[in-house]
């Protein structure tokens, strides 16, 4: 096994905890917690690949910056649609939000 | 054992993001996932990726996850039973604070057997470990019994941020004592400005656009409206 599959393997690991929590929590909450950890572990599939190819250091990082900061802008609304939910409902449980249910 | 650090740090960064899903009250799990986040910074830094890690610390673990605090503070935990473990209070802390020594002696047994400097290891311990739990203790036995709960929460406060501290001063020691990791790839700080001015210097624009729409947004969404008269 070489070090490039060692973080492939740590990456999927990762994701596969996100995909988890993202089909069984309730709370939206934890859901967010889930999108956060799922492109974490892209990140880290990412740096990895960057790190062990024979391309410049600087571009790869670059592309990893670029999801570090989609993922704050995710994050930002993302808290602000939760935060809407509760002021309204009371609760962030996801099984309730059913109003677009035809 | 050329896979012991990064193991550590997998098993960390598992460890943290299981417990961020499943621990019961959702500001320990915030906390875990700040932990995460930590973990996945280490990786960076092993990765030999250092602006990343830096950023990464910045953006996750001090933006986001104070944010993502911040929500859970407004939200409140669940409704359902608070959880209390069997271990309250000062046992609580004592046994924290014997896993912490058995962690820094698991650490420098570790690294003794891998040959690496044991320097860091003893920085963080030397300069940050007695300070953090003086001021700790401190802040534990300060408090009237009313309000223990408040002043134990500080205490905790002050022990983990003094523990991320140490064990940043920690992994910087420890990368400027080792002579290069593997693989002859080296970075250069002006390979990413030309990348990210020249190269991409449309997306990055674009992505401040979007960052500060997406801030607006959320301002926007969180605003409480003004009482109708």
């Amino acid at each position: 096994m070489n070090e490039l599959q060692f973080f492939v393997a740590a990456s999927v690991l990762l994701f596969a905890i996100g995909v988890y929590g993202l089909l069984s929590k309730k709370s939206a909450i934890r859901i967010l917690f889930s999108i956060e950890i799922i492109i974490n572990a892209a990140s880290l599939n990412i740096a990895a690949f960057a790190r062990f190819s024979p391309y410049n250091l600087g571009e790869a990082q670059s592309v990893a910056i670029f999801i570090i900061a989609l993922a704050a802008a995710e994050a930002a609304a993302g808290l602000a649609l939760i935060i809407e939910a509760f002021r309204l409902r009371g609760n962030v449980d996801v099984d309730e939000m059913d109003e677009l249910k035809g | 054992m050329d896979y012991l650090v990064p193991l550590i740090i997998l098993a960390f960064t598992l460890l943290m993001a299981l417990l961020a899903l499943e621990s019961r009250s959702l500001v320990y799990g915030a906390i875990s996932l700040g932990g995460f986040f930590i973990g996945l910074s280490l990786f960076f830094f092993y990765l030999n990726l250092y602006y990343l890690a830096v950023f990464q610390l910045l953006v996750y673990v001090g933006a986001i996850s104070v944010l993502i605090l911040f929500a859970v503070m407004v939200i409140g935990e669940p409704s359902e039973k608070p959880p209390h473990g069997r271990l309250g209070g000062l046992g609580f802390l004592g046994g924290l604070l014997l896993a912490l020594s058995a962690v820094f002696v698991g650490l420098v047994l570790l690294f003794s057997y891998l040959n690496v400097p044991l320097d860091p290891i003893f920085n963080s311990i030397l300069y940050i470990g007695p300070i953090a739990v003086f001021f700790a203790f401190v802040i534990l036995f300060r408090g009237e019994s009313r309000h223990r709960s408040r002043y134990r929460f500080r205490a905790f406060g002050v022990l983990g941020a003094s523990l991320v501290f140490a064990s940043f001063v920690g992994v910087l020691s420890y990368l400027g004592s080792l002579p290069s990791f593997t693989g002859g790839v080296t970075f250069n700080l002006v390979d990413l400005a030309d990348s990210l001015l020249n190269q991409y210097g449309l997306l990055m624009v674009v992505l401040g656009l979007l960052l500060a729409a997406a801030a607006y947004g959320a301002v926007a969404l969180a605003k409480k409206e003004a009482e109708e008269p």
